[in-house]
Formats: C-alpha cells, structure tokens, sequence
C-alpha cells in the first residue's frame, strides 16, 4: 500500500486547474466500460471518486437526467475514470469494486448501487452489495482482496493529473475528431442540470436527423418522426390513414384544384402551396413573404357544395399568420412555442402519441392504442380539435399548449361547459353540439357506452358507422325513444331528421 | 457614500445568487426606473463578446430605436437565469437573426468578478454580448426585481415589457414574450405592459416526464429515489406526489393540514415525496418540530445544494407536482393558501378516475 500512496502523493503536487476552453483529448476508450452507444456523438469523461460528496449529489441528481435525455436516445456516451481521493487509502477499494464487477458483466450495476450506498462502502458492505447484485460473492471478494485493479486505479489517477485535473468531480464533454482524439470542454465541478445540457447540445448531442449526421432541429414538438416512419410496420394501416381526411386535411393542390384556383377572381393570381380541406371547403395556403417558413390563407375560400366563392378576410389576411391560428389542428407534433409543427395533415402520431414513445419498435411501449382506452381518454384526444370555442390557460390561444396524445387536455385547455346546459340555448350545427354533449358526457360524467370512435372509423375517416347502426337504437343513448322519430339521415348536418 | 451604497447592493444580490434564489436587489439610490411605454435612454456599458476576457464599452444607442431590443439579466451560476439567457440566445440565432439585438446583463459583485462571468459565459456558449453590470444601473432603468428578467424594447426604443421571466410567459391574452419579440420583429405594435402578475417557472413541467434524482432522508442514512417510488406506483397505478416545501415557510404550515389528511385518506391511492432544503442546523431543527406538528408520516428528504429544487424550477413553497402513474407531470399548485385535501380527491377522480370508491374513502375520514 504504501509505494500506491508515495505516488499518488506525489501525483496530487502535480495537479492544477483543467483547461479552459476547447481542448483536445486523448483517451482510449477500449480501457473503459462504455455506457450508452458506442454510435453516440458526444462523449462524456466523468472524473470522479465515489467518497466525493460533490460526485455523490451529481450522481444522484444530475446523471440520471442525463442518462435519460442524451445517454438513453444515443445522443452521447459516458465513460468513467476513477479519481479517488488520496488521503482516502480505502478509495481505491471501492474503486476497484465496478471493475470487479465488471468480470462478472455487472460494471454498471455496482458503480451505479454505489453512489446510492455512499456513507456504507467498508468492504463487508462491498461484498453484501456484490451478493445483492447475483454476483459470486468468493469471486469478487478474492478480485478486491488480489488488488487485480489498483494498477489501473492508479493509471487512471495518472492520467488525470496528468490533464492537470484536481476537482472532483471534473467532467470532459466532447466530439470525436479524425485523428482519433475527441475535442471538447471541461466541467469543473457539479454544475447545474442546464449547463451540463448546454455543453452536451453544443458539441453535437442532439438527434440527428434527415440527410447525414448534421445536428438540425426538427420543427414541432420533440420525439415526433413523422407518418412516413409508421408504413415500415404498419402499411394497411398507413394505405388507409393516407386516403383519410386526417391525412389530406391540408395536402399539396393537384392539379384540378390548382385550376379551380386559377378560376378565382379574387385569388386566382395566387399559386397555392398547400390546400386545406377537400370534402365540403376547401383554402388555400401561400408563403408568406415577411416571416419565412409562415404561411397565409389566401382571402377566398371554395365551398364544394353549392360550387361558389366565398371572399373573406379581404383587407388583413397578409397579417393573419396560419401556424398561429389554425396549424395546431391541422398538422402534427405542433409545438406552441415556435409555432413550428412536424408534419403537415394529421397524421398517426397527433392520435397515437410521439413515435418517441416507441422505445426501440419492438413493442409499443407508450404509444397510445384505441380499444384499451378509456372514452374519456379517446374524447380528450379528438376533442383537442374538435371540442372548438375553449382556450388554453397557459396561451390563452384558442388551441391546447403543446398537447400529446394521452395527455391530461383539459389541465390547460378551458372549455366552457355550460353553454351546452340545456337552458342554455345552443347555437352551432347539430354536429357540432352532439360532438360536445359528447365529449362532456365521456370527460365529465366518465360515459362509456358512447364514445367518438361508436361513429367514426378513424383510418378512413369514414361515416359508414352512423349509417349502419340502427338509428333508433343509437339515438335513444341519449333521447327519450317517443320524443323523436327517424325519418331519414344526412351525413351533412343534420344527422338524424326527426 | 453612493459607491458604498452600490457596493453593499451588489454584495447582496450576488449572496442571493449563490444561494439560487434569483432575485435581485434593487438599487438603494434614487430609482432612475424607465417607465413601461417610455423611451429607454441610450447608455454606454461594458460588455464581454465571445471569446473576450476584458469588457469592451459598447453604446446601446446603436441598437436602441433602430431594431427592437431585449436584455436579459441574469445571476451567473444560477440555473433559471442562465436557461432565461439560452432560451433567448436560441431565439437570436434563428429565424430572429439580424432581425432583433439581444444582450444579456450579469451582475457582477461578491463571488461574481469579471473573470467568472467570462468563465460562464464561455461554459455556457454564450454568443450575446454580456453587459457587465458593477452597480445597478440598467438593472434599476429596466425595474428588474428578480432573475432572470427579460425587458423588450420595441423597434422605435420604448420599454414595452419589463421584467418578465421566461419566454414562455404570458403578458397579455394570447401573448407570449417569445411572441412579442417576434411581433417586434416584424413591426407590429405590441402592448405596453405595465407589472406582470408573479410567474411560476415549475409550470413549465407540466405534461414533461418527471425528473429523477434520489436524496437523502432528513437525519438519517438512508436514501430514497423518486424513480423506484414511481416505478411501484406505476404497477398500482398510484400517483405520486413530489411537494417542495419549508420549515420557515407560513403558506407550507397553512397547506399542511389539508396535505396530511389528504395523504392519510387517499393514501391507497397516491404517494406523497417531500423535499425540503435546509440551510443549518436551526432550519434542520424547526422542519423536525414541523413534521411532528403536523405527523407528516411521508418522507421528507433533504435537498442539499438545491440541485432537485432547481431541477423542478421551484422558486417558492409549497409547490406540488402531481405526477400520473406514467411518470407524466399532470399539473403543478404553486399555493399554500388552499385546502389540498380535495385537490386530492379532484385529483385522484380525473387521473385514476376513481370516483365510486372515494366517496368510501372520504367519508371514512
């Protein structure tokens, strides 16, 4: 023990302050148990004793936040080098103890059971903690007992005095360079949750997407990927969905509706770049020139039934930006924020949930299914849309903040329930105020027995279900049978003629 | 006198920093405040570039009148300020970008040289210009109470909004700052807006996954981590509730009543986890003396340093987050001055949907 602590000793007189600013570092990485993938751009090099007090709270504050939001997606990696505190001669034990371990394929489990255990790491409780973890205790024991590891505990200490390192913990954050070398920045100390994210984002930990590894943030909300991610495994579903009203509820003209376009008088000198709508209306999406990537509803809309114009908004339309009115129901992921969105229509993930939910594609993780859920839960998802006329609490836009499939929507989104008191005279299409007494009647009062997909096949968007149930039957949920009877059916507005 | 004056102020506002409380004390001098709606006067200052170790002195009549501006000050090391700043700096390298001029100010003072700033300007990547604020003078003209404070000044130099929190905050219905900016930007008119009710900074939680951590027991070894408590509560589909409180704290005594008996009657149906951060020895004590008080019987773990405070971007107590059986964060109380014992039961309704069985549950209480 005693020539270990000559040099440490003597390493401690060489140590100093870590670098600022970028540097380079040199590190092999085959030395170390690698946690997170081995694919992920940023690495992380934490310097750290587990007698550290400091080391102790990031450890068990910080890391698993950030094991949750870069280490976990793959965005970076983390490796650990062991920094025991000198006037400590039983560090290294406890040091040594993950690598021990590690033989027995749990280095992590230990470093991780460690942190948790600091202020009990005397080696009795070192091998109790290696039986909690299904280790062969004997094997472990004679690993720390033979000192297989100090060596590399003391190379390890080597190497960070060496960087001119003496805080504990010290934290190197950086990219792979093509000479092999990773450039980056120390950490000095346990810095806020925030400055660690601030660094990990700067050198590239963030999911890359679209054409190659080129750190670009999508629009929207995070964890969304769009529709086209769903067809690899689910294209019946998908085939159906694309033919819906969801997905083409705002869809690129073709070439009839760009004629149709051209007939207009008041509009007929734009060139649409999106049409919104197609069974009953349709409006037309321009650029807009002053807010890039913005766009504006063009002044006229075509009512499909009656084939006529209507104009509307004639003198401020140029000022009435579509994301801030209406894109959060018409696309997908849209973040209120930004006001960016991830897809244009509605697409999969606007009722199942971000595919980031997903986990690995192998089960379905959190996605959201329809059969297993609840009617209040399934209303809350189409009324985020179709319960129109409440406002957000935290916005007070007419549109729910940020909402995800699944989420609480009525804990931002306010709707004013008792206009649809029966004393209260109703005003809207009868679609509409069936929606709502609906929607009421799942959110509020937890009805089951009627829910939105009772109606609507949700894929195809269709209302054959209407049609198909016995009409009688379906009323009298809600109506007495002798206050009505049915003479007909209108897909349109009127639902049922009585 | 003044200068002595100006010193003691920056002592003071620096030990709050340090602390992670954010505010900012005002200047003890005649308030040289810049009312909302009134032309902002140029004024020379010091500031940091990128990269820079020494202020430059810069003149803000190069920016002021011609393009919107917005400042944002902020405490070094304290994490709700420095995020304030990074938010902000996003919003500059979009599609903002030559569009508005954005500063931030770091007070410096106490613990907080000129040095340490550059430090944390250059750990944070910060590319704004940072004013480098020895006295209080641009903090008192922008009438900054607290960190961060955000000030939008519009395009023709008039100090629109003063002092908000985050750009996420609401100012005016429908308006967010981050929107004004954006409006600023484009020329549009945008509101005067005179005070803003207090912001609550946890709010933006809701609806994120919860963020771990696990603490320590008050007086005791053992510890205990939020993710295996939500993880059980998952399987039983309990919700957890994570409370931020303190022992000196006059709304925690008034809420704690109604907390405890909701705990001990719907306690088959959620968790409670209670995190307090205790300075001394005095502040360990008094949270013993209220835990018996009260026989609060759920766990009360100690926040040394803040770190889970500051991760939860609690900046008073009792905050509450209710957080559903899927880790989701299903709303925030940011007040004492209720009775939680049917928030609980509201609660437990439109999370679990137990309504039938609490009726039981209640009137056996």
């Amino acid at each position: 023990m005693a020539p270990v602590l000559l040099v440490l000793v003597a390493l401690i007189a060489a140590g100093g302050q870590a670098p600022e600013g970028e540097v380079s570092l040199q590190i092999d990485l085959s030395r170390y148990q690698v946690r997170g993938s081995a694919a992920a751009p940023v690495l992380i090099v934490e310097f750290s004793d587990f007698k550290c007090h400091a080391c102790e709270k990031f450890n068990l504050t910080i890391m698993p936040n950030l094991t949750r939001e870069f280490i976990e997606p793959g965005r970076a990696k983390v490796v650990f080098v062991d920094f025991p505190l000198v006037e400590e001669a039983s560090s290294t034990n406890v040091a040594e103890s993950p690598h021990c371990a590690g033989r027995q394929g749990k280095y992590w489990q230990m470093h991780d059971l460690l942190w948790e255990k600091v202020g009990a790491l005397g080696d009795q409780q070192l091998a109790r903690y290696a039986a909690e973890l299904g280790l062969d205790a004997a094997a472990f024991t004679r690993c720390l007992d033979g000192d297989a590891f100090r060596p590399r505990i003391v190379a390890d200490l080597k190497f960070a005095y060496g960087l001119g390192l003496s805080s504990r913990p010290t934290f190197f954050v950086g990219r792979s360079q093509p000479d092999g070398k990773y450039l980056g920045r120390y950490i000095v100390g346990s810095q806020s949750y925030i400055a660690f994210k601030s660094v990990i984002s700067r050198m590239g930990g963030v999911a890359p997407v679209g054409p190659g590894s080129q750190p670009v943030r999508p629009g929207g909300l995070p964890g969304f990927a769009g529709s086209e991610r769903c067809m690899e495994c689910h294209p019946t579903q998908y085939a159906e969905w694309k033919e819906s009203l969801h997905a083409r509820t705002v869809h690129e003209p073709t070439a009839p509706e760009r004629d149709l376009l051209a007939r207009s008088l008041i509009c007929g000198d734009h060139e649409a770049r999106f049409v919104l709508g197609e069974r009953h209306a349709r409006r037309f999406l321009v650029p807009s020139e002053t807010e890039p990537g913005r766009h504006l509803l063009l002044p006229c809309r075509y009512d499909v039934g009656p084939a006529e114009w209507i104009n509307l908004h004639q003198t401020d339309w140029k000022s009435l930006v579509w994301e801030r009115s209406c894109a959060a129901c018409h696309t997908t992921g849209f973040s209120s924020d930004d006001f960016t969105s991830r897809e244009m229509g509605v697409g999969c993930e606007s009722c199942h949930g971000p595919a980031g939910r997903h986990g690995a594609y192998e089960t379905r993780g959190e996605m959201i299914a329809f059969p297993p859920l609840r009617a209040s839960e399934e209303a809350a998802i189409c009324a985020s849309c179709h319960l129109q006329g409440g406002r957000s609490g935290r916005t007070g836009l007419s549109f729910p903040y940020n909402y995800q499939a699944g989420g609480d929507l009525f804990s931002d989104y306010h709707f004013d329930w008792t206009q649809l008191d029966p004393n209260v005279e109703a005003a809207g299409n009868p679609i509409d105020i069936h929606q709502k007494v609906l929607i009421r009647s799942a959110v509020t009062q937890g009805r089951q027995d009627l829910r939105c997909s009772s109606c609507h096949e949700f894929h195809r968007m269709g209302h054959a279900r209407h049609e198909k149930t016995a009409r009688q039957e379906f009323c009298h949920l809600c109506h007495e049978r002798s206050d009505f009877k049915v003479k007909g059916y209108s897909q349109s507005c009127d639902v049922c003629e009585f | 006198m003044r200068r002595l004056r100006v010193l003691i102020s920056a002592v003071i506002c620096a030990a709050l920093a340090l602390a992670g409380v954010g505010r900012v004390a005002r200047g003890s001098g005649p308030s040289t405040r810049v009312e909302p709606g009134s032309r902002f006067t140029p004024m020379k200052v010091m500031a940091l570039m990128p990269d820079d170790k020494t202020p430059h002195e810069i003149t803000l009549a190069a920016s002021l009148g011609r393009r919107p501006v917005v400042i944002c000050y902020f405490a070094a090391g304290e994490p709700l300020g420095e995020e304030g700043l990074l938010s902000l700096q996003e919003l500059a390298e979009g599609d903002l970008k030559g569009k508005v001029d954005f500063f931030g100010v770091v007070k410096i003072g106490g613990k907080v040289s000129v040095a340490a700033a550059s430090g944390r300007q250059s750990l944070l990547g910060v590319t704004l210009p940072l004013i480098i604020e020895e006295g209080f003078t641009l903090g008192d003209a922008l009438g900054v109470t607290s960190a961060p404070s955000i000030s939008v000044i519009d395009a023709a130099g008039v100090l629109r909004i003063p002092d908000a929190r985050s750009l996420g905050q609401q100012v005016a219905p429908g308006l967010t700052v981050r929107q004004a900016i954006r409006d600023a930007a484009l020329g549009r008119q945008i509101p005067t807006i005179g005070k803003l009710p207090r912001y609550y900074p946890a709010n933006e939680l809701t609806g994120g996954t919860y963020p771990d951590f696990m603490l320590r027991k008050l007086k005791s070894t053992e510890r205990l981590k939020l993710s295996e408590v939500i993880d059980r509560n998952s399987k039983e589909k309990k919700i957890t509730v994570v409370m931020f409180w303190h022992p000196n704290c006059k709304h925690c005594k008034t809420a704690m009543p109604g907390i405890v008996a909701g705990y001990r009657t719907y306690g088959k149906w959620l968790d409670i986890v209670s995190v307090t951060a205790l300075k001394n020895a005095d502040e360990v004590r008094n949270a013993e003396d209220t835990i018996r008080a009260h026989g609060m019987t759920f766990p009360v773990l100690e926040d040394e340093g803040r770190r889970v405070t500051e991760l939860y971007k609690v900046v008073s107590t009792p905050t509450l987050f209710f957080i559903r059986p899927d880790g989701k964060i299903d709303s925030v109380y940011t007040t004492g001055e209720v009775n939680f014992l049917p928030i609980f039961s509201a609660k437990l309704r439109s999370i679990l949907g137990v309504a039938s069985q609490l009726r039981g549950a209640g009137s056996g209480s």
